[in-house]
């Protein structure tokens, strides 16, 4: 049995973040009805590349395990089907453009009125209050409106945008812990509620101890590329074909260091040794380029090895082909393969808690859209 | 009442990742009880510090809010049985420790399940239980080299880049704190607890959605190209005027482009066969980009933030702490926050970004002293106070002198 079982879901949600939550509740067996507006041509993920055949894979990722119902929202008589079925559901679940379900005559004040158990989540870009309320947001907008982008990548360069949907699945993971909260909640008071997420507060909640450092250190948002602020050295190294990340934290690992890297010579030198002048001697010294020469003719798997051998965490940087079939994951069963009759074969990563009792499932397929209109629609409404 | 009152969860969390996961159950109303080491969790001795109180650690208060905290010798038996009265109620123990440590105290899962059937235990760890990789303790900047997803950050000429913010316990707390949560439902209905385990090298990897996808079918995957990589153009970041300024623009639509080019007052973008649509757009990016880049050189960045934004299409300024302080949409959120805090005075931190309209969650309690809680939760279990002072004084209880 799946945790979830018994939950059922309202999912007006497009595109990625609340895809990714509701995809997550499908996983652990809730039953998540995704309602597609046909007038727009359903869920705009379903153009997200990557493409084949015709069809999204990305959609396919998303979407897995729900089933899919088209309405055309610019008809009125939509308002009175959607109705119906706000009086069946647990949770009712969107991110459509901050007013729209609103104008369509389907507040949470209807909503509350049909259904005064249904929990009625909301995410939008701003949340439903302030200044901003209106204004959009996506991925890349959100790593910088956030302070994310201001402090990742070199210090003398631009910064860099990060190569995967960090923003988006995280806001996804708050807003699949605000639902469980409610459900929880509910099973104590016997109501249900609204929950208002902006994905801006999402971000700016999780920069962990930056506004401490702002606040006691003076520090704003600085760029450190790969070092740690109070580290040194930690970074990621070029080697024989690829990189090593390290990081020696303590007295005795710079000491490991010095020695297995061949000099141990300048372990003692206050210019070395002292924390601060250390820092100096990395970026603006000879430090780095000694352990770059250590490395130079070391594969990553290699300097790691070297490093681990005499207690100094390092690893390789794994690429992502090295990581896909890493034998870490094959004995976990991380890479889970599917097949699809266009896609043909592909595969998506399992990676929600391993769980004891209530394993969670990823190998169900999307839905085609308004597969399941028919058959919804005559059971709950 | 708030969300998740009448929760009680076991924190034998330290530093980050799995503390976040119990900063949000406390947040959300949990009763969560953090069990410290005698002395302390470490995390009391990491910087940032407070100059005017006796320069104690900022970091442990920040992830510390509104928790109840113990200090307690767990290797002494009588140490042990204060954990195992708490676990009698508890609904959710939280560890971050390397797998095995928690065996040895006979603390770990298979020690407990059979006593405490509705026991949700969660762990992350670097790499599992499982696997060549399991006995590795977990560090943040290796566990993400690990995973696959550092490669695809930074430019072609840069080595591969970590973010500034340390995912691999952020994300990894947010996996814990969502999954446990998923846990106590099925724990409410039906009785039953059960063993949530949290790999960070794997909930980094699952981030790389599109490149898993693009590799399993293509058997080609993304590689470190910089910003400007996704499927759409122009998607990309831009210098703005000043030192170290940039704005982002995420144009994904024909829509947003076209008013784009209106509000720049470029008609000629619009008809242009090079930048006509979003496939054209990607192919002449090269092009593109210096265009629009000189326009934005010369601007503030709010400036040009606030004459797309409003519009409706997505550009923003690249913001920096100070930044985010001054927004007006962040204090009318809430999200803006002093925790009035005993051990470092007045905490400038973040609030919940999850409003409840019912069951409201914005609280924000001090973070407490190690130890400082001993007395009322062993007289809580039954201890009397001359009990409770002889642990102290056989230290089997720590607690601070303030």
């Amino acid at each position: 049995m799946r945790a979830l079982e018994g939950m059922t879901v309202l999912d007006f949600s497009v595109g990625h973040d609340a895809s990714a939550a509701t995809m997550y509740l499908a996983d652990n067996g809730a039953e998540v009805i995704k309602i597609e507006d046909i007038s727009t041509g359903g869920d705009i993920a379903r153009t997200l590349e990557p493409i084949k055949n015709g069809k999204s894979a990305y959609f396919e990722l998303l979407n897995r395990g729900k089933r899919s119902v088209t309405l055309d929202f610019t008809e009125s008589k939509s308002l009175e089907v959607l109705k119906k079925l706000v009086a069946k559901v647990d949770i009712v679940v969107e991110n459509l453009p901050v007013d729209q379900l609103k104008d369509m005559g389907l507040s949470y004040k209807v909503m509350n009125k049909i259904n005064p158990e249904v929990i009625y989540l909301k995410l939008s870009p701003f949340g439903t209050t302030g200044p901003m309320r209106e204004y959009p947001l996506t991925e890349y907008t959100t790593f910088s409106f956030g302070g994310y982008l201001q402090t990742t990548g070199m210090p003398d360069d631009m910064p860099s945008m990060a190569g995967y949907p960090i923003m988006g699945y995280s806001i996804a993971h708050l807003v699949f812990a605000a639902i469980n909260s409610a459900y929880i909640a509910r099973m104590t008071t016997g109501r249900g509620q609204m929950i208002d997420i902006a994905m801006a507060d999402c971000a700016v909640g999780l920069l962990e101890d930056r506004y401490a450092s702002y606040q006691h250190e003076n520090l704003d948002s600085i760029r450190v590329g790969n070092a740690h602020p109070t580290i040194t050295p930690y970074d990621t190294i070029k080697c024989k074909g690829g990189y090593v990340s390290l990081s020696p934290s303590t007295q005795k690992m710079w000491e490991a260091l010095c020695e297995v890297l061949g000099f141990p010579e300048i372990m003692h030198v206050k210019e070395y040794q002292d924390i601060r002048l250390r820092q100096e001697q990395y970026f603006r010294g000879d430090l780095k380029t000694r352990i770059e020469n250590a490395l130079a003719d070391y594969t990553g798997p290699e300097a790691t090895k070297l490093l681990n051998d005499v207690g100094i965490p390092a690893a390789p940087v794994f690429t992502l082909e090295e990581a896909y079939h890493c034998e870490q994951f094959k004995v976990k069963e991380i890479v889970v393969h599917k097949h699809d009759e266009v896609l043909g074969n592909y595969a998506v990563p399992s990676v929600l808690g391993i769980m004891s009792e209530t394993p969670v499932d990823v190998t169900k397929p999307a839905p085609a859209l308004g597969a399941d209109t028919e058959s919804v629609l005559s059971t709950l409404v | 009442m708030k969300a998740l009152e009448g929760v009680k969860v076991l924190d034998f969390t330290h530093a980050y990742s799995a503390v976040y996961a119990g900063q949000v159950l406390a947040d959300l109303g949990a009763e969560v009880i953090k069990v410290e080491p005698m002395g302390g969790e470490q995390s009391r001795q990491w910087m940032p510090f407070s100059k005017a109180y006796d320069n104690r650690s900022c970091y442990y208060p920040t992830f510390n809010r509104n928790r109840t905290a113990i200090s307690v010798d767990l290797k002494k038996e009588e140490g042990k049985e204060v954990i195992h009265k708490l676990l009698e109620d508890a609904d959710i123990l939280l560890v971050n420790m390397r797998h095995g440590a928690m065996d040895k105290l006979k603390l770990g899962y298979e020690d407990l399940r059979e006593n405490y059937p509705k026991l949700i235990y969660s762990t992350i760890n670097g790499y599992g239980s499982k696997g060549p990789l399991s006995s590795l303790k977990a560090y943040d900047n290796i566990c993400t080299a690990y995973s696959g997803i550092m490669y695809s950050t930074g430019n072609e000429d840069q080595p591969p880049m970590k973010l500034g913010i340390s995912i691999g316990d952020n994300y990894s707390g947010l996996t814990m704190l969502s999954s446990v949560l998923t846990a106590l439902v099925y724990q409410r209905k039906t009785g039953q607890g059960q063993l949530v385990e949290i790999a960070m090298q794997d909930s980094l990897f699952g981030l790389a959605d599109k490149q898993i996808l693009e590799y399993s079918m293509t058997g080609e995957a993304l590689k470190r190209k910089g910003n400007a990589h996704t499927m759409y153009a122009p998607e990309d970041v831009f210098t703005a005027d000043g030192k170290d300024n940039y704005v982002t623009l995420s144009i994904h639509t024909e829509e947003q482009w076209k008013k784009f080019c209106e509000i720049l007052n470029k008609p000629e973008w619009m008809v242009d066969p090079r930048f006509i649509d979003n496939k054209a757009r990607r192919e002449h990016y090269d092009e593109l980009r210096p265009l629009i880049a000189e326009i934005f050189e010369n601007m503030e960045r709010f400036e040009i933030q606030n004459m797309f934004l409003p519009k409706g299409v997505p550009c923003t300024a690249t913001t920096r702490i100070s930044d985010i302080l001054v927004q007006p949409q962040f204090t009318e959120r809430h999200m803006i926050r002093y925790q009035t805090d005993f051990q470092v005075g007045p905490l400038l931190t973040s609030g919940n970004p999850i409003k409840f309209s019912d069951t409201n969650c914005e609280e924000i309690r001090s973070s407490k002293f190690p130890g400082e809680d001993n007395e009322e939760v062993l007289s809580e279990l039954g201890y009397t106070k001359e009990e409770i002072e002889k642990m102290h004084e056989s230290k089997i209880l720590f607690k601070h002198n303030k």
